[in-house]
């Protein structure tokens, strides 16, 4: 039995009912902090439990979807919906790639908690409950092996979301988390309904078994509509270039700890709610591909992206509003990869998705100490930092460059290989790769441009005030802030020199995102690990 | 003199009723609405009637006697209320009383 | 000349067997007697009579409980029915009208007219007798009888604030609205027994069955109609809804919460009741009458649910906005019914009407402690603040987090978001309607689209209570409402993770009698769940 992911969930959600009752701030924030290191360690402790070398090809094909899956729980008893014959269970489980996005996710939780300490000054017993809530709803749709299980997460996320914008955000705020969730849930309104008919065509609403169904047993009408309708929710969450509206907003209004979750966790699980469900369910048939053209509409969606994100957060005032935009790009060149459907594009997909995660909440973090200190994010009105604070300036340009895909750092690796997917693409090709290696250039000028201007030239800062009853923080980053940093820092680090045990590891389950699960695991582009390895050094 | 059919039965309920409904509709007095809907009641027993004769059994009458018991209920709340809207507002035009809308 | 054939006889005796299939009513009317009766016995006699109802009430949920579906069969010289359905039927409405009697106690009781008890509550008991017998009739005659007992005390209720210009006004369009539409309803049934001759719905020379034998007619249309319209106005669908927006803001609010379920929900369940006898006398023959009746419902419901949905935006008082709210999920209800008319057409058996009917069960276990839930707390804060005004909620999350936190939840499950049983009770919407097939996801489309606008007048009044600030000091509300609140939200979330069996249970209770008869004996005889 593996309890590891039972207790991963089981966790956090005790943590929030005991967290709401607990007498005091002081002692709900480290509560917090305790709860949420332990769900790391649990994270860690599955991580040792998984068998990363697992070789799925001595597995019988139809059989390999539901063995993909190495880490299960399905409690004993069962509660079917007894409407006919439907059943929904509490299964989970957890494939590599759900494996890498958990652990980023226990990763960021911790760091943006302890990041809040002196960010949230009231309410603080429920901003902790919130977030330990959060952390259990987005863990849940990692791994939830059941639709109905995935969907509920899914959409419990927004709930903590949108209090934590709302109560704790800046002055937009009610307006941010209004629209957040407006957004968010008429997407996901379709997903429900495909969902729903999902389980009720396959009897099922197991994973393995809807995916298997609606492979081959959905007519073409159906398997397009299908698509459309999971796609339209996960679009929303991504977001992708016409929905993406509500991101900015919300990423400048929620609290630095919100805006890391966000950026690093929730616009996850769009990428891999189309990684899970509306590939392999929507586009995917007996014979493959079915809808290359509407592939390639998707993928002209993230190119704009990419470029509008890009463009937009060029002109962009405020840091945290660029780095929001900076998000909608980022988040285009990974649906580029995804949907380019083979193993290059594939896997940098999966590794954009922890590298956003990693460098863009890093990101948000930097620019909240910031705003801690000057409570001012305007371009216009910082300049120079450096001269001021050294610690704080060496790990914003060092994340800027992480986040732009310097060799040697995490962005780079997963850039190149999402890029790369596109080039040799079968139904994307030259020009889109071209196209989205334009979108690199303008992310390098863009938080260059911040950079120079926010870290380097003269001194300036605003006049602050300080506040009534708070103890003024330190000049440069304190102990608490650069012990929030390091382990982010490290592990921008070792994705940057060694992603090779990612990519490898999701390398099977990438393959079978994009075959029809009967089919023997062979990619188009099949190539030994040596080779991936190779390829991806610098 | 032809003997006096079913249809002429309906014909009678029926235009007591259309009067009622119509009468409903457009008149605003308090008290003419509740006579009107009051006639559409009284079509509604002459139907009974009439078809409990028709088809030879009792149904048609014990159904009259309750329609007449339930719209001898319906008249007596409403006069009440009636009552008690006029002397709040000392007129019985139904367009007086507008305070919920939206 | 023909004589009339006079029956002469013994005065019919209903047997013990019968009178105790009703065992829930009689205690209604005994409760009732004892209302009346209090006064003589009692110098204040408000709360005392509060009391006595709520044993009343008790009493009979408890006979509920002990009779159980044993008295299944035709009473009373086929004018009643007991049945599966009526059983749960009578098992919620007992539970919310106990809920209502509590809410009283906190709400309203210290402000009402000292001897006005005995007349609040035999009126309340005596439309919650009308409202049990609405789910057990199958005759016209008793149809129209039980639709008046559950109309007319709460065309009073409605009005029960004497002193209040808005109740008095309230309480004039709703008996206006309500006459006009039980004549045209009585109309239509007159016509229907001047077309068979017969007042009795099934059974062997039934209505159902002679209109499937003998086809459509411009007349039977006229009837269906009529009958629609009547119960239409009991559901508060669109086009007869006016009454539903004033009635709830002009009664005062136990009033309101008492009929935005039970008036609605009985009639769902007449309605069920009325069209599953023509659904299965027509089973295996797809009849064009079934189709367009289905049609009717589908397009009434989708209707309903818009409009009751987009005039909910821009409503400013709770009430108000607490009415739009239910028209719109009367009509949610109101589409499943259409799959329970449709069903024996897409399928050739009953399968899709009894999980129609459950679906409506279910619904309605689930609409009752939202709706419960969310009166209650506005009660309270009425209480406490003086004001519907939904403005006046701000800083709620602060001043009383426990309400604040409750109402939360039930907006939260109204609008079908986990982890609240309204999106169980939303999943088996989607669900039943998406097994209509065919042109018929339009249906579904529609709910879909008003799911999402029913989130934005939800989310505001959430928005309200904790993200706005206010400088209004702390309310501390009546410990028994918000008692009641607190039940009403643990029992959403607890049917959220317990909602296999309590679904269950609805699938058990989903039979109508006379109706998908060897399913419903096989299914009890081989397992009898617990009531």
């Amino acid at each position: 039995m593996h309890y590891s992911i039972v207790l991963l969930l089981a966790v956090p959600i005790v943590g929030a009912i005991v967290g709401a009752l607990l007498p005091n701030a002081r002692s709900a924030k480290w509560w917090a902090l305790l709860v949420s290191v332990a769900t790391a360690l649990v994270g860690v402790w599955m991580a040792a439990q998984f068998d990363w070398n697992q070789d799925l090809s001595a597995v019988p094909t139809s059989d390999r979807l539901a063995r993909s899956v190495q880490i299960a729980f399905t409690p004993g008893f069962d509660s079917p919906l007894h409407l006919q014959a439907i059943q929904f269970s509490f299964s989970l489980g957890v494939d590599s790639i759900s494996l890498w996005l958990v652990l980023m996710t226990v990763l960021l939780m911790p760091v943006s908690i302890l990041a809040s300490f002196t960010y949230i000054k009231e309410r603080q017993k429920e901003f902790y409950a919130w977030m330990q809530a959060l952390l259990a709803f987005m863990l849940g749709v990692f791994v939830a092996r059941d639709l109905l299980l995935f969907y509920v997460c899914f959409e419990l996320t927004l709930i903590p979301m949108f209090f934590i914008i709302g109560i704790w955000g800046g002055s937009e705020r009610r307006y941010a988390a209004g629209k957040f969730f407006l957004f968010t849930f008429s997407g996901s309104v379709f997903t429900l309904a495909v969902v729903i008919f999902l389980g009720l065509a396959a009897g099922s609403f197991d994973l393995a078994t809807v995916t298997q169904y609606a492979q081959y047993d959905l007519t073409d009408s159906a398997r397009f509509w299908v698509f459309m309708g999971l796609a339209a929710g996960m679009a929303v969450k991504v977001p992708l270039f016409p929905v993406h509206t509500w991101l900015p907003l919300a990423h400048t209004e929620a609290p630095t700890a919100g805006s890391v979750i966000l950026a690093g966790v929730l616009l996850k699980l769009g990428a891999y709610g189309l990684l899970r469900l509306a590939v392999p369910m929507g586009l995917i048939g007996p014979a493959g591909l079915m809808f290359p053209t509407v592939v390639k509409a998707l993928a002209v969606l993230c190119i704009i992206g990419v470029i509008y994100g890009a463009l937009v957060a060029w002109v962009q005032q405020d840091i945290k509003k660029l780095v929001a935009y900076s998000s909608v790009s980022h988040l285009g060149f990974c649906v580029l990869g995804l949907v380019a459907l083979n193993d290059y594009g594939m896997q940098g997909s999966v590794l954009y998705m922890v590298n956003h995660g990693l460098s863009t909440g890093a990101m948000f973090l930097v620019i909240g100490m910031i705003y801690e200190r000057y409570h001012t994010r305007d371009i216009h009105q910082l300049s120079g930092l450096a001269k001021q604070m050294p610690i704080m300036s060496f790990f914003f340009v060092f994340f800027t460059l992480s986040s732009i895909g310097l060799p040697g750092l995490n962005g780079y690796v997963s850039e190149f290989l999402t890029i790369l997917g596109a080039f040799t693409s079968e139904h994307l090709g030259i020009g889109y790769g071209i196209a989205a290696a334009v979108g690199i250039i303008l992310g390098a000028i863009y938080m260059l441009h911040m950079v120079a201007r926010v870290i380097f030239g003269p001194l300036k800062v605003p006049h602050v005030h300080e506040e009534e009853g708070h103890k003024p923080l330190s000049r440069d980053l304190n102990g608490r802030e650069i012990t929030v940093l390091v382990p982010l820092a490290i592990a921008v680090v070792l994705l940057g020199v060694l992603p090779t045990p990612v990519l490898n590891s999701v390398l099977e389950p990438v393959r079978m995102v994009r075959q029809p699960v009967t089919a023997p695991i062979v990619g188009p582009t099949a190539q030994s690990p040596a080779e991936v390895a190779m390829v991806q050094r610098p | 003199m032809t003997e006096l059919a079913l249809q002429h039965y309906l014909g009678v309920g029926a235009i007591l009723f259309v009067i009622g409904l119509i009468g409903f509709m457009t008149r605003r007095n308090l008290i003419v609405m509740f006579l009107c809907t009051e006639l559409m009641f009284q079509g509604v027993a002459i139907n009974l009637i009439a078809f409990g004769r028709y088809h030879q059994n009792l149904a048609g009458q014990a159904f009259t006697v309750f329609v007449l018991v339930i719209a001898a209920a319906e008249a007596s709340l409403a006069l009440g209320l009636v009552v008690l809207l006029f002397r709040q507002k000392n007129t019985l035009d139904a367009d007086a009383w507008r305070e919920l809308r939206g | 000349m023909n004589t009339l054939p006079v029956a002469i006889g013994l005065p019919y005796v209903p047997d013990w067997g019968q009178l105790r299939a009703f065992a829930p009513e009689l205690w209604l009317i005994a409760a009732i007697v004892a209302v009346l009766l209090t006064p003589f016995f009692v110098k204040k006699p408000n709360a005392a009579c509060g009391w006595v109802a709520l044993v009343g009430l008790l009493a009979a949920l408890v006979s509920v409980f002990v009779v159980g579906v044993d008295g299944t069969g035709e009473h009373f010289r086929g004018l009643m029915v007991a049945d599966p359905v009526s059983v749960f039927w009578k098992g919620l409405l007992l539970m919310f009208v106990i809920g209502i009697v509590l809410m009283w106690f906190s709400t309203t009781a210290p402000t009402m007219h000292q001897g006005d008890g005995p007349e609040f509550f035999t009126l309340l008991l005596g439309a919650t007798l009308g409202m049990s017998l609405m789910a057990s009739t199958s005759n016209l005659l008793m149809l129209v009888i039980a639709v008046e007992l559950a109309s007319l005390p709460s065309y009073v209720l409605a009005g029960f604030r004497k002193t209040h210009l808005a109740g008095a006004e309230a309480s004039l369009k709703y008996i206006l609205f309500g006459a006009a539409t039980s004549s045209i309803m009585v109309y239509g049934l007159s016509m229907l027994y001047g077309l068979y001759g017969t007042l009795q719905i099934d059974g062997p020379g039934g209505l159902a069955q002679q209109i499937a034998t003998s086809g459509g007619s411009a007349l039977l249309w006229m009837a269906i109609f009529s009958l629609i319209v009547g119960l239409g106005f009991k559901i508060s669908a669109v086009p007869f809804h006016f009454w539903c927006p004033d009635v709830f803001e002009g009664a005062s609010i136990e009033v309101s919460a008492f009929l935005s379920v039970a008036s609605k929900g009985a009639g769902l369940v007449l309605l069920m009741r009325v069209m599953m006898s023509f659904a299965s006398a027509q089973a295996y023959e797809s009849t064009p009458l079934l189709n367009h009746l289905a049609v009717l419902l589908g397009v009434l419901g989708a209707i309903t649910a818009t409009v009751g949905n987009t005039a909910a935006f821009v409503q400013r008082n709770i009430k108000r906005l607490l009415a739009y709210s239910s028209i719109a999920h009367a009509g949610y209800m109101l589409c499943i019914v259409s799959l329970l008319v449709r069903g024996p057409a897409v399928k050739a058996d009953l399968d899709l009407a009894s999980t129609a009917a459950q679906v409506v069960l279910f619904y309605l276990a689930v609409y009752l402690f939202m709706n419960l839930g969310a009166f209650t707390v506005a009660g309270l804060i009425e209480r406490e603040t003086g004001t519907e005004r939904i403005a006046d909620y701000a800083g709620m999350g602060r001043r009383s987090p426990l309400m604040a936190f409750c109402l939360s939840a039930c907006l939260f499950s109204l609008v079908g978001l986990p982890p609240f049983a309204g999106f169980v009770a939303k999943v088996n919407v989607f669900w039943a309607l998406m097994q209509n097939g065919s042109w018929w996801w339009w249906l579904v489309g529609v709910i879909g689209v008003n799911t999402v606008l029913s989130l934005y007048y939800y989310v505001r009044v959430i928005k309200v209570m904790y993200l706005d600030d206010s400088s209004s000091a702390p309310i501390w509300p009546h410990p028994l409402g918000a008692g009641v609140a607190v039940v009403c939200a643990a029992i959403l979330v607890f049917m959220l993770i317990a909602f296999g069996p309590i679904n269950r249970l609805a699938g058990h209770y989903s039979h109508f009698y006379g109706v998908d008869q060897t399913t419903f004996t096989a299914e009890f005889s081989s397992s009898q769940p617990p009531p």
